[in-house]
């Protein structure tokens, strides 16, 4: 099974990947609508990067724990079934990694979907960040 | 349609405006804007730093759109170091997050009457008390605005103590290493008692037609990861301009008296990528994220981190404070940092004051070229205004104008701001450049040493006033857009991709020459308004210091050149010329007629500037 691969050490944290998801999936010019999530975390002492996207765990949190069984795996990623979806958010709660996303203008979960199987953000990371493999 | 808010500190009000078709249509964005709105609003001779300046926080038509380079903002005020037009722009978020707030620009009226920052939430705008920011670092102050408000992905404007204390040159840091860093706003913001800007926006920034911005994007995106100097930009970003500087006789070295530093080897890109890079920072879309996270890993200062340092910063601190090692430059690059200077300005003042000490013009100066606790010192003593650092945070013109004509011979200032990082005295289109910047002696107007390079060093032909004013448009066109200009200037992205962006996005349907057109109607705007605030200004005031007209290079490849003035003379007279201003660089009525600045004549003719 493929799936995307972040190196965190070498993230830029610059976004290209997040407006490169929302234009795919939404055709929006707006990076807040992205399935992928860059932050900058700094402190005193040091700064990281931290990359939220889907990364396809073994636990799958977030299917086991939807009261409505909107999310399923379908082999190659998780499908939101936007009809079942009640928006209340268990499953951005429940994912240990920080992956899943909401907007208010958008009725359903914001999980990695893959692009279909052709991720587009990999091919745009001027950093070589994201892998798919 | 976009929005502007305008915020009067005095009044605790907001009050949001549409952005009206004369400045969509006259002044684009960005810089434009903010050149118009201090031409119509910041009455002339006020104090930079009284409730009467404003600040303009202006994005522009491509800020957050999908491009490269996007995350740029422009800061524009009232300058507290030269006193009239001043400008900065600043990479990062910011900007974009202020546009999906709703608003493409704010302005900062009035004086607050106790701290506060401003938070901006999805078209939501509140004045907040900042009591507890207070005399924080600029980054400190992010780190605790992200955990008060419980959201690392918020984008903050902030000051550090600098601008609490209205150091001339303090600047504004954004997205912990990003910086407005010239012309002093971060004391003007600090005047009027503003720590911090917060934007958090999650709306859709419009866009006409974005499959047309899909596929532009998408070509230049190609572009320019095709391209080879991509790949350096992100190992070194500016830094690597270090030994080309040094080999091209133009590294400000010791308070800019050379421009071969013996050194350079030691604070090159290549030590900073070996010795201290941890990683890189991209501004929003970046195609070349240029920005170099360093952390010190042994010694004294061992744990610091810094975005930086740049090439601006290596050069004015290191090469120009004689400081020869990158772990040093960075720890002083974090404590420029944190309190909020300039670093170019901080560097010039810093070894001016050296070496009027060792001239004897100024005492209790404790510091030497290359003393890293000295300069240390120094900065703080500037940053919160102790001893001789008092004097020092008014800047190196009203520092030199104190101790008289030898100490302005070596002020490295043109019109009261500091030279950026290019020694130009076998420079001659550089030195016209900084010598005719609108906001003083910057660099990023016209970089013009590249053309100096191409068709010689001691040449002072009128194709190098024509390229200078080239520049001045076409770069000043950038901040206006606002976007960053690097993919073009160092990977070569033809600028029709600009213009075909420009359409796609506002469905305005301007070529890029008509975009040029507006740059040189800015750039006389802004010439208006020194004019304005002075009306004796004169061509005198376009030339750069003594120094590099009386003291010929010491060493290097252009050893014993120094600038010609009857050289320049001419050739400041020709850009005159090519530019429609008179002989005493005033742009002439049919000029200001010709670019529809009408406007500007009578205010002018109010004030017996005499106008040809």
């Amino acid at each position: 099974m493929k799936r995307l691969i972040v190196h965190e050490e070498k993230c830029a944290a610059c976004g290209i990947c997040e407006l490169t998801c929302a234009l795919r999936h939404f055709k929006v010019n707006n990076p807040k609508k992205a399935m992928i999530r860059i932050e900058m975390i700094i402190s005193n002492s040091d700064v990281k990067t931290k990359i939220g996207v889907c990364r396809l765990c073994s636990e799958k949190a977030c299917i086991k724990s939807c009261p409505s069984g909107a999310l399923k795996f379908n082999g190659s990623w998780i499908e939101v079934d936007e009809n079942l979806c009640t928006l209340c958010r268990t499953c951005a709660n429940s994912c240990p990694y920080g992956a899943i996303f909401f907007h208010q203008d958008l009725k359903r979960p914001l999980i990695c979907d893959l692009c279909g199987g052709d991720p587009q953000c990999v091919k745009m990371c001027p950093m070589g960040a994201l892998e798919y493999a | 349609m976009g929005k502007i808010a305008r915020i009067n500190l005095t009044k605790r009000s907001i009050r949001v405006q549409e952005v009206d078709d004369e400045l969509i249509m006259g002044y684009i964005g960005g810089r434009g804007w903010g050149a118009k709105m201090i031409w119509d609003e910041v009455p002339r001779g006020i104090d930079s730093l009284s409730p009467e300046n404003k600040v303009i926080i202006a994005t522009g038509p491509l800020t957050g759109v999908y491009f490269s380079g996007t995350g740029k903002t422009t800061l524009c005020a009232k300058s507290p170091l030269t006193g009239a037009y001043g400008d900065s722009n600043i990479g990062g978020r910011f900007g974009v997050e202020l546009k999906q707030s709703g608003f493409d620009a704010l302005m900062l009226e009035g004086v607050s009457d106790e701290p506060v920052y401003i938070a901006i939430f999805d078209g939501d705008v509140r004045i907040e008390r900042a009591d507890h920011l207070w005399g924080l670092g600029s980054i400190e102050t992010e780190e605790v605005l992200k955990k008060d408000l419980g959201d690392k992905s918020i984008s903050c404007l902030t000051i550090g103590p600098a601008g609490e204390n209205k150091v001339c040159f303090a600047c504004v840091t954004s997205d912990f290493g990003r910086q407005a860093g010239r012309t002093g706003i971060g004391a003007v913001l600090g005047s009027k008692k503003v720590k911090a800007i917060v934007a958090q926006g999650s709306m859709d920034i419009p866009v006409y037609d974005v499959d047309a911005m899909i596929e532009i994007a998408q070509e230049a995106y190609e572009f320019c990861f095709k391209s080879e100097a991509q790949k350096m930009w992100i190992r070194q970003g500016t830094m690597q301009l270090i030994l080309w500087s040094n080999e091209n006789s133009a590294l400000p070295t010791r308070n800019m008296s050379e421009a071969v530093y013996e050194k350079a080897e030691m604070i090159s890109g290549d030590v900073m990528e070996k010795r201290v890079k941890i990683g890189n920072h991209g501004c929003f879309c970046c195609a070349m994220p240029c920005g170099q996270l360093t952390k010190i890993k042994e010694g004294r200062f061992a744990g610091t981190v810094v975005e930086g340092p740049e090439y601006e910063t290596a050069a004015m601190i290191g090469s120009n404070c004689a400081l020869n090692n990158i772990e040093e430059i960075v720890k002083l690059n974090r404590v420029c940092d944190e309190l909020g200077m300039d670093s170019i300005s901080t560097g010039s003042v810093i070894a001016f004051a050296i070496e009027c000490k060792k001239k004897g013009l100024l005492r209790d100066v404790n510091a030497e070229y290359g003393d890293v606790d000295g300069i240390m010192r120094l900065m703080e003593d500037i940053a919160y205004r102790r001893g001789i650092g008092d004097l020092l945070a008014q800047g190196t013109r009203r520092v030199a104008e104190k101790l008289g004509d030898e100490a302005l011979k070596i002020a490295m200032q043109i019109k009261g701001l500091e030279i950026s990082a290019y020694e130009s005295r076998a420079a001659p289109a550089m030195a016209l450049a900084y010598g005719t910047c609108d906001i003083g002696a910057h660099h990023n107007r016209a970089w013009a040493i590249t053309y100096d390079i191409k068709v010689g060093r001691t040449l002072y032909t009128p194709d190098k006033a024509r390229w200078v004013i080239y520049l001045q448009h076409v770069r000043s066109l950038f901040d206006m857009l606002t976007c960053c200009r690097l993919p073009w200037v160092e990977l070569s992205l033809p600028l029709r991709y600009y213009g075909r962006l420009y359409r796609a996005v506002t469905g305005i349907n301007y070529r890029f020459k008509d975009l040029l057109n507006i740059a040189e109607r800015v750039y006389n705007l802004t010439r208006c308004i020194w004019l304005r605030e002075y009306p004796n200004m004169n061509s005198s005031w376009d030339y750069p210091p003594p120094r590099w007209f009386e003291e010929p290079l010491p060493s290097g490849p252009f050893k014993g050149v120094k600038l010609n003035k009857t050289e320049y003379t001419k050739l400041l007279l020709e850009y005159y010329r090519l530019r429609g201003w008179d002989e005493n660089g005033r742009p002439t009525r049919s000029k200001l007629k010709e670019l529809g600045l009408s406007f500007i004549i009578d205010e002018l003719d109010r004030l017996n500037v005499k106008l040809s």
